[in-house]
């Protein structure tokens, strides 16, 4: 078993990729939603398995140009997300879906750098597969 | 010259950067933008299988 860091992830939203320099931490949240069906005379409670969904939030630095906010606008289309968590190169993995901005931030501080989150939905499935 | 073609192992999802498309368990994928070197590790890593060696037909 072989661990990896974040150092190489890659992190595409349609066309645009973000800078590698400015990329800190992606997110990509699953979640499936629980049915409860508990009746009258159960003592422990029963749950149902319900529908899958997902979302991204992906942490960067902005930069002066703002290149990243201007290519990640809450008002775009849907877009195919690309993760690679450990690089895009042969053999390793690749995870990607339809999504849409729901959120930005970009708050800025005296004397800090400026940083970025933006928060997509996911709609549809997620495709997990091998970089060739 | 041979060129061997590939098939997408069982269980296996690759998406080519050759093309953008994902490629899935059974279908055929072109890993000509790929070194040997990056085949092998597709190879090794189980995600695909040799189908055949073709020939180009004789003149």
């Amino acid at each position: 078993m072989t661990k990896y860091d974040g150092k190489d992830m890659v992190f595409k939203n349609g066309a645009f990729s973000f800078p590698s320099g400015a990329l800190v931490s992606v997110d990509w949240q699953e979640q499936r939603d629980e049915l409860d069906v508990t009746g009258a005379s159960q003592d422990d409670k029963e749950f149902l398995p319900s529908e899958r969904s997902g979302q991204v939030t992906v942490n960067a630095w902005d930069d002066a140009a703002n290149t990243i906010f201007a290519a990640n606008e809450t008002s775009d289309d849907s877009a195919t997300l690309e993760f690679y968590p450990q690089g895009n190169t042969t053999g390793k993995p690749k995870i990607s879906a339809t999504g849409f901005v729901t959120s930005r931030s970009r708050p800025v501080t005296h004397n800090q750098a400026a940083a970025i989150t933006i928060t997509y939905r996911i709609t549809g499935a997620t495709t997990y597969s091998t970089v060739a | 010259m041979a060129e061997k073609t590939y098939v997408v192992a069982k269980g296996a999802v690759l998406s080519s950067r050759a093309d953008g498309k994902d490629y899935f368990e059974g279908q055929e994928i072109d890993l000509s933008h790929l070194s040997p070197e990056e085949i092998k590790v597709l190879k090794d890593a189980g995600k695909i299988t040799e189908k055949s060696t073709a020939q180009k037909p004789k003149e």
